[in-house]
């Protein structure tokens, strides 16, 4: 059956399939009921025709015993002739002792005189029984003649076989006419049996798609009762409860839908809210500063040393705060997806001395070391937000200078085929394992202890790796408690298409 | 056999038949007489098993001669089939038959023995005269006559001229004892050569072929109608000299200027258009003529040879 079926073509339908198999079970029925039957024709018809040789058979050996025995060939070809009259085309041929032909009645004229003996008059000879030769067309048949105990020739006849050839011809043509009748009717049988099958599937096939299409309101009506019917009645309440959990599942996700619309609008609300906030703030902040500078300078006359140290706190703290609400606003933006990336050439090496010359003084006031590095193979210009770019490394240098008692603190620029580097190396309290993956999170330090003790929002390294996402690249550190940490900053390396001329125009 | 025998019987009769109901062309009586047919008979006599297919093929040449032998008071021609050499020597020797042809050995037996004289050389079958030949089969140790001795060799019938009485007398001369057998299975021995009569020239080249005798003898027509391939296989041990294919007896009862008669109408019947039918009716016959050499000449070697067959 699995050879049967490998040789169907797949793309075929059920129909076609049914069709081919249920037709060429018939042509195989029939033709094998026409073999049987012209093979049991050919038996009768040949045991009849061998009845007929040997009737002839036995006439001609008693009628040339006498004229065998003297050899008168005379006589012989008298026989024979006779044969020849009969219009049946039956030959009959009379042999020697020797087996030689001495009289034939298919010779007109004469006698065959053949000197050499015939094969099937040796083999009569020598024979003592009746010898029925089937060829093609012809029943040789012949046997001995004996006069007395003295063998004296032999006698045959060939008989024609084409009546039995046009039995079997037009038993096989009748065969064929009706192979190719039943074959017919069996090709239109089976694909009418076929089509109940196949119509129903049809049916289920088109429901099917129609149920993946989301169209649910259309029932297969089958009025089979057979496995079919039971099918699609199965099929009709799948169908009914894919439409209810459908249905239910639309209005979840419609309750969903409000749900995150109002989570959005309550994001954005906050914010609005904090952008609004620190907005408003820093107004009075930068109002408290600027008055305390003015204090400091004696523009509103001189201050003791007890006012001056309040004023300084005041300050201090002043510019702590703007620092806080400053962070929260790009928290803000970032989170609302308001930050613009600013894409445009500019100098790394301005950007190095300019970030060495700030934090030199930091690290003098603090009592650190402060040191950078350049690849010599960084390139000359690159491209990219500048003024971001350089707040990340603010960020990092600050945090450096916080967490670091004594030490030096470091800043390196590295470059490979793709990528940029900005590696910020401490020797400050360092970061234990378990706090590594926190340190990224908003709000979150160490622990509450060294957020009150190093001050800060909490906020610079979060901010610093949403700026570094959107620039396309990504941040990462190593660090060990007590001997300080190293924050990798990696960017895409992106050069301006024509370097010579747009450096010399960022130069001048 | 007796269907075919039946068949042929009906066939003879319907000729026969179609021939007294329908005007035959030949022969046409000339010139017409004003007088009225004379009743006296002239009979063509001939021997055979097949009177019928005799009397068809001779009753013109009967009518031919009756129609103009008138003189004598003739004015019917018969045909009359004897069963035997005996009855025909006394129908030639009484008078009931006039005529009669056949080869030189039955013809010499009649005339010795009813006293008639041959007077013409008949060619029947359109050949003047015949042999015999004498032959064997290739593959065998028979070479020549003498390689006969102690063998058999079959003749075709005790009256035939080629088959019996020319080869016998042809062994005769060549010094050979031959002793009839009264069949194939018969001794023969060493210094004689046995002889069996098979009745027909096609029997006795069957014999030879199928080892019933060494040697047969047939006249050379009748070996040249032997089909090519079996002839091939077959080695000709002698041929004799030829004899008149066959010969004119006359009846001793009729007269001399009767028989001169007989003799001028045979004579003439080739160069008549009606003569020409008729002998081409009569066993495809082309002519009568003298003997070459003279009757006498002719007459005296095939008695050399008869009497050589008749006293050995």
């Amino acid at each position: 059956m699995n050879t049967l079926t490998r040789w169907l073509p797949g793309r075929w339908s059920l129909a076609a399939k049914l069709t081919l198999a249920m037709t060429t079970l018939v042509i195989v029925v029939i033709v094998s009921v026409t073999a049987l039957f012209i093979g049991r024709e050919q038996q009768n018809f040949r045991a009849e025709l061998e009845g007929q040789a040997a009737i002839l058979l036995d006439t001609l050996r008693v009628t040339t015993a006498d004229a065998l025995y003297l050899l008168d060939v005379d006589a012989l070809k008298g026989f024979t002739d006779n044969f020849e009259e009969l219009e049946q085309n039956i030959v009959a041929r009379i042999y020697d002792a020797q087996g030689r032909i001495v009289a034939d009645s298919t010779i007109q004229r004469g006698l065959p005189f053949s000197v050499q003996a015939d094969p099937f008059g040796t083999t009569l000879i020598e024979s003592g029984s009746t010898i029925f030769d089937w060829q093609t067309t012809m029943l040789n048949a012949g046997e001995a003649v004996d006069v007395g105990r003295q063998r004296v020739g032999a006698v045959s006849v060939s008989l024609p076989t084409t009546v039995l050839t046009t039995k079997v011809e037009n038993v096989r043509n009748q065969g064929i006419v009706v192979a190719l009748n039943a074959a017919l009717i069996g090709a239109v049988l089976s694909f009418a049996v076929s089509r109940t099958i196949t119509n129903p599937l049809r049916q289920l096939s088109t429901a099917s798609a129609r149920i993946a299409e989301g169209e649910f309101s259309k029932p297969i009506a089958l009025r089979t009762r057979d496995e079919l019917g039971d099918l699609a009645t199965a099929f009709n309440t799948m169908s009914e409860r894919l439409q209810v959990m459908v249905e239910d599942l639309k209005n979840r996700n419609v309750e969903l839908q409000a749900a995150n619309d109002r989570a959005m609008q309550a994001s954005r609300l906050k914010s609005e809210f904090l952008a609004t906030m620190s907005h408003e703030l820093r107004t009075p902040l930068n109002a408290i500063i600027g008055f305390s500078d003015m204090l400091l300078l004696g523009m509103s006359g001189d201050m003791n040393e007890s006012q001056r140290h309040k004023v300084l706190r005041l300050q201090e703290n002043g510019k702590r705060l703007l620092g806080l609400v400053n962070d929260i606003l790009d928290i803000a933006r970032i989170e609302a997806g308001r930050i613009e990336l600013r894409n445009e050439p500019f100098l790394p090496t301005q950007l190095a001395e300019r970030m060495a010359q700030q934090m030199v003084v930091l690290a003098e006031r603090e009592n650190l070391t402060f040191t950078m590095k350049i690849d010599p193979l960084f390139p000359p210009l690159l491209v990219g937000d500048v003024q971001h770019i350089e707040q990340v490394i603010i960020n990092l240098l600050s945090n450096a200078f916080k967490f670091t008692e004594d030490g030096s603190v470091s800043l390196a620029f590295g470059v490979d085929a793709t990528t940029w580097t900005i590696a910020v190396k401490d020797t400050g309290v360092g970061i234990p394992p378990h706090a590594l993956d926190l340190i990224f999170e908003e709000f979150r330090q160490v622990d509450g202890t060294a957020a009150r003790a190093y001050r800060g929002s909490g906020l610079g390294l979060a901010i610093t790796r949403h700026l570094v996402r959107v620039m396309g690249g990504k941040i990462g550190v190593e660090s060990a408690l007590g001997e300080g940490s190293t924050f990798t900053v990696t960017l895409p390396l992106v050069l301006p298409e024509a370097e010579p001329q747009l450096l010399e125009a960022i130069k001048v | 056999m007796n269907a075919r025998s039946v068949l042929m019987i009906i066939a003879a009769a319907l000729l026969v038949g179609a021939c007294a109901t329908q005007p035959t062309p030949t022969p046409t009586p000339e010139p017409p007489t004003p007088t009225p047919a004379p009743e006296g008979v002239i009979t063509i006599g001939d021997i055979s098993d097949d009177p019928s297919e005799v009397i068809e093929e001779t009753q013109p040449l009967a009518d031919y001669v009756a129609a103009r032998l008138g003189e004598f008071g003739v004015g019917v021609g018969e045909v009359r089939v004897a069963p035997d050499i005996e009855t025909m020597t006394e129908w030639v020797e009484s008078g009931e038959v006039d005529l009669y042809f056949d080869s030189p050995y039955p013809a010499l037996l009649v005339s010795e023995g009813a006293g008639a004289e041959p007077i013409l050389r008949r060619w029947k079958d359109g050949v003047e005269e015949y042999d015999s030949v004498i032959f064997a089969l290739a593959e065998s140790d028979t070479e020549a006559l003498e390689d006969l001795q102690g063998h058999l060799i079959a003749f075709d019938e005790p009256y035939s001229t080629s088959g019996y009485m020319l080869p016998l007398a042809y062994m005769v001369e060549a010094g050979l004892n031959a002793v009839e057998k009264p069949d194939t299975d018969a001794e023969t021995a060493d210094d004689e050569v046995g002889y069996v009569f098979s009745y027909d020239d096609e029997n006795s080249i069957q014999w030879v072929i199928s080892g019933l005798v060494s040697a047969a003898v047939v006249d050379n027509g009748t070996f040249a109608e032997i089909p090519e391939e079996t002839r091939e296989q077959l080695t000709v041990i002698a041929e004799t000299e030829p004899l008149p294919r066959q010969v004119v007896v006359v009846s001793p009862t009729l007269g001399a200027e009767e028989r001169a008669a007989i003799h001028d109408i045979l004579m003439g019947m080739d160069e008549t258009e009606g003569g020409q039918a008729v002998l081409e009716a009569f066993d495809e016959t082309a002519q009568f003529d003298e003997f070459p050499g003279g009757t006498e000449a002719a007459l005296e070697r095939m008695r050399e040879l008869y009497e050589l067959v008749q006293n050995r």
